[in-house]
């Protein structure tokens, strides 16, 4: 098991916009410019580099785009936790000394759509072609979405309670400039915007944005020779489980979560009192009452009123998804960059809706439709 | 149940079911009927080796799904081993083709070849495996359209290979 705190995060940089779109980009240089921006806030070269992970791109493109002559490379690709996935896997590689120097860049056209890959759902023949596609959703807002009526029966959960989670990160998005929706709403606005996906309406989906981001990790005992506050990173998980959502085992819990969360507190060796901040990947309004369920903040069906009482809201016990979250802040479609890059805020003392004294930050990711997950846990004292 | 196994749900024949609203022509293959339901000739699967026998079972109204012989658990989608043990035999079997409802999302952005808002549920089948579906014969609702509600498979025809394993409210549940 990895040792907590001998990694650290000393370089991060995003590129987000208020108003959603990178236009002069192509989704290689957002890739390549939050990675340049990245080596800035470290202080780096791309000759100090000998890591590359990433996502939305390949290690090969990004690395030969940067001029970076990689002694490891990770193109893990299971959705928007991939991020998460790269840190853990920099972890090992940084104390098993297969690199020194890793740079995790993420860059995503999501809304304008400039060189951006296609994903690989349409093959006749995939197991999802097969058992899933034809059945006629229109992407994740239909597809994300289907075990949720299931969760709600089982716990007795209303759908303006369901509403209550972006109501609440809304609060946090009237703080962050850089946050593309930032008005405040009620409950009866979610429930009086467009039907998306019964029960799913607009405000309770994720925003559609370009955007990017890059974290640079290096072993701890460096981390002091840099510019930026260390961010050190306690213990990581990750896990899958089915590239088909109606092929979950439980549809009120997500097993790659189940697996992914406890393993990073087990290796962080924290207690779930010791977090201070919490970030859970929402790319639509249920994940983080699964979020909080199964990684054991709360127990099974509790989230929904844990989120009502108040305890996620700015000045809560427990302040959840601070930047606003992929409901109002930016969602590129691989969301979980963002989210890092908001516990590094918060790590570093430097975010919009600052926690006050924040020492134990975890960043919770999911990738595909509950396919994927990656848990990251941080904190800005060696422990 | 023989009846059902004669007279698959047919692409093009007239019926009360899900995009009977705005009906749209079928093509070439149709003949007279032209009330029509989903047009899923765009999302049509293919067969790989290991599910043929699965769409084989359907072009004659039957859901052939798989199981181990020593412990009859049955699993899906299709594969040639039990993922619990790998190197038990397995069996493939006529599932009885009675479930319940038991999640769905109603889309209302359909893809083309759908027509107006579409329920994308989930079967929990009577053998105990899951399997996405659409729910033909119902209004496409939250009232039509009850958690936990007695289902029964009704398969639509979409071509000479494919039949989709879609169901419906069960008749006299």
């Amino acid at each position: 098991m990895p040792t907590p705190g001998k990694v650290a995060i000393v370089g991060a940089a995003e590129m987000v916009s208020p108003l959603g779109v990178f236009p002069e980009y192509s989704q290689l240089g957002l890739h390549a410019e939050a990675g340049i921006r990245a080596m800035k806030d470290a202080g780096l070269k791309p000759s100090d580099i000998d890591g590359v992970a990433c996502a939305g791109a390949s290690p090969t493109e990004t690395a030969f785009y940067l001029g970076i002559t990689p002694t490891y490379v990770d193109g893990t690709q299971v959705g928007g936790c991939s991020f998460m996935i790269h840190v853990r896997h920099a972890v090992a590689a940084i104390e098993a000394g297969l690199a020194t120097t890793v740079l995790i860049t993420h860059g995503e056209s999501g809304k304008s759509g400039i060189g951006r890959g296609g994903y690989p759902m349409g093959a006749r023949q995939s197991l999802n072609a097969q058992f899933e596609q034809w059945t006629g959703p229109t992407g994740p807002p239909s597809m994300f979405t289907i075990p949720v009526l299931h969760y709600l029966k089982k716990y007795n959960i209303t759908q303006e309670q369901l509403a209550m989670v972006a109501v609440i990160q809304r609060e946090y998005a009237a703080k962050n400039p850089n946050a593309m929706m930032k008005d405040p709403i009620t409950v009866e606005d979610v429930l009086n915007s467009r039907m998306i996906a019964y029960p799913f309406r607009l405000l309770m989906c994720c925003l559609v944005t370009d955007g990017a981001g890059a974290l640079i990790l290096t072993s701890a005992d460096r981390a002091k020779d840099f510019p930026t506050k260390p961010v050190y990173i306690l213990g990581t998980g990750e896990s899958v489980e089915t590239p088909m959502v109606t092929q979950m085992e439980d549809f009120s819990s997500s097993r790659a979560f189940r697996v992914a969360g406890p393993t990073a507190f087990r290796e962080a060796g924290i207690k779930h009192s010791d977090v201070d901040h919490l970030m859970i990947y929402d790319a639509f309004a249920h994940l983080p009452l699964y979020g909080l369920e199964d990684l054991g903040f709360v127990g099974p069906g509790e989230a929904a009123a844990f989120i009502g009482d108040g305890n996620t809201r700015p000045g809560g016990k427990l302040p959840l998804n601070t930047n606003g979250g992929g409901l109002s802040y930016t969602h590129s479609g691989m969301y979980g960059m963002y989210a890092l890059q908001e516990s590094v805020r918060q790590m570093r003392g430097t975010a919009p809706a600052q926690v006050p004294g924040a020492k134990i930050s975890v960043s919770h990711g999911v990738g595909g439709m509950f396919a994927a997950s990656g848990t990251v846990i941080m904190s800005n004292e060696r422990p | 149940m023989q009846e059902k196994l004669r007279n698959p749900h047919v692409r093009g024949r007239h019926c009360d079911c899900i995009h009977s609203r705005n009906p749209f022509v079928t093509g070439p293959d149709s003949t007279h009927w032209q009330v029509c339901l989903t047009d899923y000739s765009r999302m049509a699967p293919q067969a790989t080796p290991e599910t043929q026998p699965y769409w084989d079972g359907l072009k004659e109204g039957k859901l052939m799904i798989q199981r181990n012989k020593a412990t009859g658990k049955a699993y899906f989608p299709p594969r040639p081993f039990d993922p619990s043990d790998p190197w038990a035999e397995v069996e493939w079997f006529q599932a009885s083709g009675k479930g319940t409802l038991l999640s769905y999302v109603i889309n209302h952005r359909p893809p083309p070849g759908f027509d107006g808002p579409t329920a994308i549920a989930v079967v929990q089948l009577a053998e105990g495996v899951k399997m996405a579906t659409n729910i033909v014969d119902c209004p496409q609702t939250p009232e039509a359209l009850q958690l936990d509600m007695a289902l029964e498979l009704a398969p639509t025809k979409v071509n000479d290979e494919i039949t989709l394993p879609t169901w419906r409210p069960a008749k006299g549940a």
